[in-house]
This record gives C-alpha cells, structure tokens and sequence, in this order.
C-alpha cells in the first residue's frame, strides 16, 4: 500500500508548484455557479416550480460544480499520453499494480484541488449564494457514500476509455463522446427529475447519473431512504459491473501493446 | 502572407488531415456528439419551463448556433496557434518564427489554421438553418446580410480576445489559466443576457464584449428584449468584431515587439 500512498502524496506536492492558479480557479466556479443561479432564478423566481424550490436548486447547482474536481475520469488523459511517448513500456515494468498507480496519481490531484479549490469555492458559494445544509443524518451519510460511488464510477470509466483506446487508437474521439454522454445524462445541470420521460427512463438506466444527480439529490433528501439505499446498491453493482469489464480488456489491451521506440 | 500562399497551405493542411482519414472522421463524429449534448441539455430544460428570458427553443438554438459558429470560425485562426504559444515561449522555439521573411503573426495563424473546428461548424450550421426554418421569419434580405456581417464580426471577437490572451505569454510566460477563464466567459454567452444581473451584462458589453457575438444581433433579429441597449445600437455590432480583432492585433505585435526569449 505504501508505494500508492507515495504516489499520491507525490502527485498532490507536484499540483503545489500551481498555487497561484487558485484565484482564477475560484473566480471560474464562481462564474459557473452564478450562470446556473441566474437561470435558475429567472424561471422559478423566488418561490417554487414543479415542487422544487430555489434555495434548493441552487444548492444542487453548488455541489454539482464543485463535485466536478472530485472526478476522476481525466486519467484516460495520462494513459493516451504515457501510450503516445512510450513511456507505458517503463510504467508496465514496475512492480505495481498499473491502474492502482493511476488511481493513486488522479486521487492526489483531486486532494489537492479539494484542499485548494473545492473547500474555498464551497465557502464563497455558501457566503453569497447561500446553501442548505443536507436534509437529514441519513442523507449526509448516503452523500458521502454516494461521492465515493461518483469517484469511483468516473475513474473506471475513464479507465475503461483508455483501454478502448488500444483497439480504436484514438482517445481524443472516444473521451470527447464520454464527455458528451456526461453531459447528456448526469444530470449535472438539470435535475433528472425535470427530464422528459424517455429522457428520464435512460438516464436513470445508466451509470452517468452518479457523477452529477445522485449524490446532490441525496443531499436534498429527495430521494425516500428505501430508494436511496437502492441507488447506492446499484450504484455499488455498476462499479462491480465496469471492474469485471475494465479487468477483461486490461488482460486483453496488454497483450495487443507494441511500443515503437519512444 | 498573400491569399494564394494561404489557399496553398490550406491545401498542405487538408492533405496531412487525410492522412488519417479514420481518425479525422471519428474525432469529428465524438465533437458531434459532445456538442449535441450541450443542445439536448437546453432543450430539455425548455421542454419542461417553456421559455428562458422570455426565448423559447428555436430562438435559444439560434443563439446557441451564432455562439459556436464564430466561436469555431474564430478559433480555427487562433485557439491552437494562441494556447501552444506559452510553450513556444517558454522553450524558446518562438524565436524561428522571427527569423521568417512573412509577418510572424499571420505566419503563426494561417499555419496552425485548424480544419478540426468542421464539427463545430457542421452542427452549429445545421442547427441554425434548422433554427431559421422553425421561426417561420420573414426577413428582407437586409437582415440576412447583417446576420452574415454578425457572424464574421463575432469570429473576430472571439479570435480576437484570443489573440490578446496568446500574447500574455510574452508577458507573463503563462496564459492557460486565462483561456480557462474566457471559456467560463463564454458559457455565459449560450444563454440569454437579461437572464443574468446587470453587473455580467455589463461585463459582457464593455470589458469582454462576447455580448456583440450572439446575444444583440439575435435580440435585433428576433425583436426579443436587448437588454442595456437602445436599438440604434444594432449598429455597433459590425463594428465590435474589427475594433477587438485590430486591438488584439496591436497588442500581440506589441508583445512580440518586446518578446526577448524566456529563457528555453
């Protein structure tokens, strides 16, 4: 374990050399959160529209934005470049785990932007927009569980476009088609429960929705405890589900490696 | 850099894309899909509260449209060619630049002339001729002309601004967190101006004019609501696209000007 723990520590010391980027990071979230409050104001005013009221969007807009930095499926990024440079050859030799050697380096960078980023944004958020707190002890539990399920969720897909992308040798085309499907179905902007019902049925059939609807939902207890302890069961299933799939390509994607210099 | 030089190139360029045609068409095909996220998002959002400021669907994906056409226009002379400055600078390779018989700027631009941006031209294209149609419009053919002049002044705004931020790096050595910065700016953009507080329109009007890209030709156009300005002011929006484009111009030759290597 300890190697890991290394390298998480080392990848979170190399984002320090960045500190001076943190002011244009928070001023970004702050922009980002003030578009979503602005919309959301402009058509449910100051009251309430289709039972959900507006202190409540706007929390869900907080957390969806800063739930963003926990997010791991940027690694496919690092395996395209350590694939193009070569130097997966030298990363494969190591006696380690490889994707446990990813995960270890993206969790570092996203404890490092939880310190930096996440926890001052959250506090500015709080101060000018105004956030509620979660709507019950069960909901703040199924909200931690529930980000730890998001964290997992979009590293393993994240990992599992990297190693599409040994067969189809173009990673920029199949993280831009991942990032459109986010987009679509987590629910990160609008709540799924203001989807169109065909909409709504597909979203909720998928894994998507643990990056962006679920764990904010759950913190607005908008979800009755029996369906909260459901969502995380599936939530736990798909994580199953895309290991099994990303271990299978894993044994067949290093097989197919051939390293032309580098 | 004459028009026959740059047609050449364009040529060059379209040949070394097609050396990988597989990979140049699913690339595209992924921004498609990507993009057509972004308007599902929208349109799922009208669909359930009708209007937003007042715009229903077709006019919100009119403005969407004008949006990311400039937008790819625009980035096609300099996202790129403006990002990878930095480390041009910072490794010293700018300096062969210089050394060229041909303006460095508009060497540096039509070289990195990026084709990548025909995804989002082909869907931000079809869905504004689809947006047109639905608005059922009876424009004279004044309107259609200041719709395309709109379209080429909000290219220059975007490249424009761009420009500017590229030439920070001779500056400041660093400029990414700026481009990450307008990016957030211009998700501003995608939605109606009035919808925000007056402070971001003015912003959006004065400091960073992306307003003029989309959002005041679409309000002229469509006779929606046009926020902090009068209606003679349908006028400055030929006019924003030159001004931004000619300052970020002077500004990057200015840096270049005054760029003495960082080192590399």
């Amino acid at each position: 374990m300890t190697p890991y723990i290394m390298f998480m520590t080392k990848s979170f010391t190399s984002q320090l050399a960045y500190r001076s980027d943190v002011w244009l990071r928070l001023l970004g979230n702050y922009f980002a959160i003030l578009i979503q409050v602005e919309i959301w104001r402009s058509v449910i005013g100051k009251g309430e529209s289709f039972g959900v009221t507006i202190d409540q969007m706007i929390t869900y807009s907080i957390i969806n934005t800063l739930l963003v930095a926990l997010l791991l499926h940027g690694v496919s990024g690092k395996v395209d470049g350590s694939l193009k440079s070569g130097s997966i050859a030298v990363e494969l030799i190591k006696p380690l785990s490889y994707p446990l050697y990813l995960l270890s380096d993206a969790l570092g960078q996203t404890l490092y932007k939880f310190v930096f980023t996440v926890i001052p944004s959250l506090l500015i958020a709080w101060l000018l927009f105004g956030m509620l707190p979660p709507a019950s002890t069960v909901s703040l539990i199924g909200f931690v569980a529930a980000l730890l399920i998001a964290m997992l969720i979009s590293f393993l897909l994240g990992y599992l476009v990297s190693l599409l992308a040994f067969w189809f040798m173009s990673h920029f085309a199949l993280s831009w088609t991942l990032g459109g499907l986010i987009t679509i179905f987590s629910g990160s902007f609008l709540p799924i429960w203001f989807y169109a019902p065909g909409w709504e049925f597909a979203a909720r059939m998928l894994p998507f929705q643990y990056l962006g609807y679920v764990p904010a939902a759950i913190y607005l207890g908008n979800m009755s405890q029996v369906m909260l302890w459901q969502t995380l069961l599936i939530g736990l299933a798909w994580i199953i589900a895309l290991l099994t799939i990303v271990q299978w390509l894993w044994s067949r994607a290093v097989r197919r490696l051939i390293v032309q210099g580098g | 850099m004459t028009f026959q030089l740059f047609g050449q190139l364009v040529r060059l360029l379209m040949k070394e894309k097609m050396q990988y045609r597989g990979d140049f068409l699913l690339s595209a095909v992924a921004q498609i899909i990507s993009y057509a996220g972004d308007y599902i998002v929208i349109y799922l959002f009208i669909k359930r509260f009708d209007t937003l400021a007042g715009w229903n669907w077709p006019e919100i994906a009119l403005l969407y449209s004008i949006g990311l056409f400039t937008y790819a226009l625009g980035a096609s002379f300099s996202f790129v060619q403006m990002s990878q400055l930095e480390g041009q600078v910072r490794q010293g390779t700018f300096d062969t630049l210089l050394i060229k018989p041909v303006n460095p700027y508009l060497y540096l631009v039509s070289r990195g002339f990026n084709l990548a941006y025909i995804a989002h031209i082909t869907i931000s294209g079809s869905v504004l001729v689809w947006a047109m149609l639905q608005l059922n419009l009876h424009w004279t053919w004044i309107q259609y002309i200041y719709l395309l002049i709109a379209i080429i002044s909000g290219s220059m705004i975007h490249a424009g601004i761009m420009t500017m931020i590229g030439a920070m790096s001779f500056i400041w050595v660093r400029s990414s967190y700026l481009f990450s910065l307008f990016f957030q700016l211009k998700n501003f953009i995608s939605y109606p101006l009035p919808v925000f507080g007056t402070v971001v329109q003015l912003l959006l009007t004065v400091v960073v004019p992306l307003g003029f890209v989309n959002f005041y030709p679409a309000a002229y156009l469509l006779d929606n609501d046009t926020a902090l300005m009068p209606a003679w002011a349908m006028w400055l929006v030929p006019l924003a696209g030159p001004i931004v484009y000619g300052l970020g111009y002077r500004f990057w030759m200015f840096g270049a000007n005054k760029y003495q290597g960082a080192g590399g």
